[in-house]
């Protein structure tokens, strides 16, 4: 789109403009998100956090267009791809069109991997499914490429493991084989809904530094969903807080954790228990 | 001083495939040893399958110990059944992580905070609404909550709930199960001050098993550090956290994610960032000028 003035800078990978989203109410639609707007990178990494609640996750969902039925959004939701340059809108965007570019330019993955995994299927078969429908390869080039991404998430034995089923690997073992699946393609935008929400602090670590290694290697432009600030400090170039749907505070990483404007922002940054804070000693016991 | 609650050499095994002679088990908690004084807080932390869970399960008889014992105010309960298991309920209540799951729906909040009395043999009587009142706002609740069903509460709220049914019997020590792990923040941070002022107020004993070391930081007298089941450190807060003597504290507590400590001071400090203090439209290249005008007046909400 050459109308769409961006200030000299070429078209960003992602821009959202006041994006709102209704859902089905008791009486008539009901906005849950009032307009949002954001634009993420190639290799920048946009933190969209908030409490429950906040149409953090509803935001993500359209983005994909994966809205449950009977949400509706309304909005710009542009993703620059080969075939448009300038960016192509989603929200008005054919099932057929959009198919394509999910899992293929734009991936997601989700809190729960356990629920996200076909209890059914090997693995290897399902992290190279997206590969086989968008790229058409056969099923051994499928199987070789899965062997390659399971080893790159840090798989150990892939060649070994591609054949488990998903109730064969630990909660920290699926969400790599989730983050898998959604790099099988190589998407130039990757969706992250908490994915690190339900797993141990050790584990969640190695897969924050596996996101990092992963986007410096493909330059993929991410948006990190969470309510925990302290990681989305680390992962975030820029961030978006969301209240109620309503956006609250948008900045650097540096200006939101160490300037925020808004006392929202400064309330949510006050609740986070912190790890190396001093804390009131502990005479009280009998 | 003294221990109230003492759980000694805890193990608990389980059954993971086969029969007879070819059994085999899964020791979950393998020779774990706490006490509870009145007043005070014991924090066991670790990882999911650390067995801090089980653990305490064992120690409030909800699971039933391999071998070990538990004591409760110097009597051992580690076999009692009936009556006299009841009675030890009356002393010890839990708090569970999942506010909804361990509510019953299909109850309404006065029902549900009044169960264990019930399950005691005490019956509330007539005053029965005017206790459930009083339960209600001591944990910050309005009394008009008691007519209504748990699903029509905020999970904070609900938790509150779940803090109340506990309280109902005036029991000596809490057990909290990852009672703050499904929180918000901001939320979170109102029940830890709930649960330190309920202890101020009545000298509860805290057992609190948790995974976040962050929250165990702001309320922990006594510091277990569970790994494969065993008790792999233990000592006072400021020990554990400031001076863990293990690899594996020191891998846990440095795995957990920090803000830069630069921009915690700046924020401290209230000083301005360095770049372009007060200009906040222009987070990076390619996001700038389509933000609302005002977010602002939309905190107000």
């Amino acid at each position: 789109m050459t109308a769409q003035g961006t200030h000299g800078d070429a078209t960003p990978l992602l821009r959202v403009d006041d994006l709102r989203i209704s859902v089905p109410g008791r009486e008539g639609p009901l906005e849950v998100v009032h307009g949002l707007s954001f634009a993420v990178d190639v290799g920048r990494t946009l933190g969209i956090v908030g409490e429950s609640g906040s149409g953090k996750s509803m935001t993500s969902l359209a983005v994909m267009s994966l809205l449950p039925p009977g949400a509706a959004a309304s909005g710009s939701v542009r993703l620059r791809t080969q075939e448009h340059p300038g960016g192509e809108e989603l929200l008005s965007g054919g099932t057929a069109r959009l198919r394509a570019l999910r899992g293929d330019r734009m991936a997601m993955v989700f809190q729960d991997p356990l629920s996200c995994l076909n209890p059914y299927y090997r693995v290897g078969v399902q992290i190279a499914e997206a590969h086989r429908a968008h790229r058409g390869s056969t099923r051994r080039q499928a199987r070789t490429l899965a062997v390659d991404v399971l080893g790159r998430v840090g798989i150990p034995r892939p060649h070994q493991r591609v054949d488990d089923h998903p109730y064969q690997f630990s909660g920290g073992m699926r969400q790599r084989i989730m983050i898998a699946m959604a790099l099988v393609c190589e998407p130039d935008l990757l969706i992250a809904d908490e994915p690190t929400t339900a797993l141990d602090v050790t584990v969640q670590a190695q897969i924050l530094a596996l996101l990092s290694d992963l986007q410096r290697e493909f330059g993929t432009g991410m948006i990190y969903i969470t309510h925990d600030l302290a990681v989305v400090s680390q992962v975030a170039e820029e961030i978006l807080v969301l209240r109620g749907g309503h956006p609250v505070e948008h900045g650097t990483a540096e200006q939101i954790f160490s300037d925020p404007q808004q006392d929202y922002t400064r309330e949510l940054l006050d609740a986070v228990p912190r790890i190396d804070d001093p804390v009131p000693a502990r005479g009280g016991t009998r | 001083m003294s221990a109230l609650l003492q759980v000694e050499h805890l193990v608990k095994e389980f059954p993971v495939s086969g029969q007879g002679l070819r059994r085999q088990t899964l020791r979950a908690v393998d020779d774990v040893s706490f006490s509870v004084s009145p007043g005070e807080t014991v924090a066991v932390v670790g990882e999911s399958g650390s067995g801090k869970s089980t653990s305490a399960r064992l120690a409030v008889r909800l699971l039933d110990v391999t071998s070990g014992t538990v004591r409760y105010a110097g009597e051992d309960i580690t076999g009692l059944s009936g009556r006299r298991l009841n009675r030890f309920r009356g002393g010890v209540q839990v708090v569970f992580q999942d506010p909804y799951s361990s509510l019953n729906p299909k109850h309404t909040v006065h029902e549900v905070v009044t169960a264990p009395l019930r399950y005691q043999g005490r019956s509330p009587g007539r005053g029965s609404r005017a206790l459930v009142g009083d339960l209600l706002e001591r944990v910050g609740l309005d009394p008009s909550a008691m007519d209504r069903y748990p699903s029509q509460f905020s999970g904070g709220q609900a938790q509150r709930i779940g803090i109340a049914r506990a309280l109902a019997v005036d029991p000596q020590i809490l057990v909290c199960d990852e009672a703050v792990s499904a929180l918000d923040v901001s939320v979170q941070a109102q029940v830890l001050t709930l649960l330190a002022g309920l202890q101020q107020e009545r000298g509860l004993g805290f057992l609190f098993i948790a995974h976040d070391l962050a929250v165990v930081r702001q309320i922990a007298d006594t510091v277990l550090v569970m790994q494969h089941g065993k008790v792999v450190e233990r000592g006072s807060r400021d020990q554990v956290f400031h001076d863990p003597q293990q690899d594996y504290t020191r891998t846990l507590l440095d795995a957990v994610p920090r803000i830069n400590p630069e921009w915690e001071a700046r924020r401290r400090a209230g000083r301005p960032t360095v770049s372009g203090a007060g200009v906040r439209r222009e987070p990076s290249a390619g996001s700038t000028a389509e933000l609302p005008a005002e977010p602002t007046e939309r905190t107000s909400r």
